[in-house]
């Protein structure tokens, strides 16, 4: 198992995906930094809060990184159906439902920490950014932190198990077009879902629930699909 | 019998269609078994259920005396293959293909890959992408690595097309040392019959998913009989007059215009003047030989 994870890792190309996930985090910076200039400059605008950029901040990660996960999924499991490469994987002496595990596992693991990584970054920076221009409504206090963590942990906790559902409909499909798509959509019923609580995130029920209701999905894409070539 | 591929009544279909119906394949240790029918007569669906990369709907399947199921994948490192395309990793060059293929078979002998390139002429590919290669390279690329590891068992399927005929050749002579030099069992499928009797120690015909007959190449051979081939203009009349000589009362007649007689002691001289004299019309008049091709359209026609 030790070697396959060298062997996927080595394939999966990190020094490449990390350069683009700092690409992604900037861009965020870059949006974060527009709209606060807008909110500053313009006389008809009333200042950003800590709590609504934080909120925003969510969005933008997860929106992101839910995409960028959906991409690798595509190209590292997906398209290896599509392009019947997996003929070849498959044919090699290994567990096939193990290597796609690894893979997967891979794409979940680095979704994870490249969303903490976004949070880490974005929040540092309008912290930063509010210390030195004065760009927020009030200023950071310690215990915006009893809040945002348990939010960014979740979020985070949420988006890496959501990502596995690009993996169900793309294997289903064996289609990279359906697998990005489905990013989109599940990122879209996310949002109509959480935009009726009042916290603006998932509360501990929907949480388990997407996690009981995503670990069937994957069981059930594993047992049917993933050895199965046409 | 010491069997390296063995099938117990295997059996696929799909959507309702039965594509491999209860074949029992037998392929004995270091011979060349050569897999020949025509196009969806179910080779490729076999190959593919001995590499476990397709699950039968019923029957076994016996690798190296071992039952081949999802558990048992120890017995790929043994075998190589190149099953449907040569599918690459088309944004990698070929050497990084070959060295991945390396590391998911943990095997270490790197300097093996120059020698495997250098086997199926493929050299001076250094940072060229496979997406850059034309077809015939693939191949060759996908022979390279089947090969790389030196496996006890080749599966090949189709693995001459693309191939121009000088390539064609190189393979066959390269298949032959690997089946001499190494003892390697080799399984191929071809649709090139010529080939597959140039080089193959024994064929399985396979026709409508059914293995109509496992045979070796001598056996082939024993039915390649002469005969000298008529093309007339009045079938039955030339029919009459050969039956009233007995040296060439045996005698077959193929369709409306040709006949078949097998005779080694009469020449075509004796037989053209014989129908001529009787005013039956030549189109033309020639000794030939039974092929493979013959025995394998005589079998598939039997087969239907």
């Amino acid at each position: 198992m030790v070697h396959l994870l060298k062997l996927e890792i080595r394939k999966f190309r990190l020094p490449r995906k990390i350069m683009t996930a700092i690409f992604a985090v900037a861009f965020c910076i870059l949006f974060i930094t527009v709209s606060l200039v807008d909110s500053m400059t313009d006389p008809e605008q009333t200042k950003d809060t800590f709590e609504s950029t934080f909120l925003v901040i969510g969005l933008l990660v997860s929106f992101i990184f839910l995409i960028y996960s959906s991409i690798l999924t595509s190209t590292l499991v997906i398209s290896e159906y599509s392009q019947r490469t997996i003929t070849i994987l498959f044919s090699y002496p290994l567990n096939k439902k193990l290597l796609i595990v690894i893979k997967m596992m891979l794409i979940m693991a680095f979704t994870a920490i490249s969303l903490l990584f976004g949070y880490v970054c974005c929040c540092g920076y309008i912290v930063g950014m509010d210390y030195a221009f004065d760009m927020l409504e009030g200023s950071f206090q310690i215990s915006y932190l009893s809040e945002w963590v348990p939010m960014a942990v979740t979020g985070t906790i949420i988006c890496s198990v959501l990502s596995w559902w690009p993996f169900v409909i793309g294997m289903i499909k064996k289609s990279v077009p359906a697998t990005i798509v489905t990013s989109l959509i599940v990122l879209f019923v996310r949002q109509l879902i959480i935009t009726k609580n009042p916290t603006n995130q998932e509360n501990l029920f929907q949480v388990v629930l997407v996690l009981i209701v995503t670990l069937v999905a994957v069981m059930i894409v594993f047992r049917e699909k993933v050895t199965k070539i046409d | 019998m010491d069997y390296i591929i063995a099938t117990s009544n295997l059996t696929k279909s799909y959507k309702e269609k039965v594509v491999v119906d209860k074949v029992n394949l037998h392929v004995k240790k270091g011979e060349i078994y050569g897999f020949v029918g025509p196009n969806g007569a179910g080779k490729s669906t076999i190959m593919k259920m001995l590499l476990n990369l397709v699950r039968p709907d019923s029957g076994e399947i016996y690798i190296f005396g071992e039952k081949m199921d999802d558990k048992n994948y120890e017995c790929l490192k043994r075998i190589g293959c190149i099953i449907e395309n040569p599918y690459f990793y088309e944004k990698m060059t070929g050497l990084q293909n070959l060295e991945l293929h390396c590391d998911y078979m943990g095997y270490h002998n790197r300097r093996r890959i120059k020698d495997v390139l250098e086997l199926v002429n493929l050299q001076n590919i250094e940072g060229k992408a496979v997406s850059q290669y034309s077809l015939g390279m693939k191949q060759r690329l996908a022979i390279a690595r089947a090969i790389l590891a030196k496996p006890e068992l080749l599966i090949l399927d189709e693995p001459i097309n693309a191939l121009d005929p000088e390539g064609i050749k190189e393979m066959r002579l390269l298949f032959g040392r690997l089946h001499q030099d190494y003892g390697a069992t080799i399984f191929i499928s071809s649709h090139i019959l010529s080939e597959v009797e140039q080089i193959a120690d024994r064929i399985g015909v396979i026709a409508g998913g059914k293995l109509l007959k496992e045979i070796s190449i001598q056996e082939v051979h024993e039915y390649q009989t002469e005969y000298i081939e008529i093309d007339t203009d009045n079938v039955k009349q030339a029919a009459c007059l050969l039956e009233q000589d007995e040296r060439l009362s045996h005698f077959d007649v193929v369709d409306d215009t040709i006949i078949r007689i097998y005779s080694t002691v009469v020449s075509g001289k004796e037989i053209s003047a014989l129908l001529v004299k009787n005013g039956v019309g030549l189109e033309s008049i020639g000794r030939k030989e039974n092929s493979l091709e013959d025995y394998f359209f005589q079998l598939t026609k039997e087969g239907k």
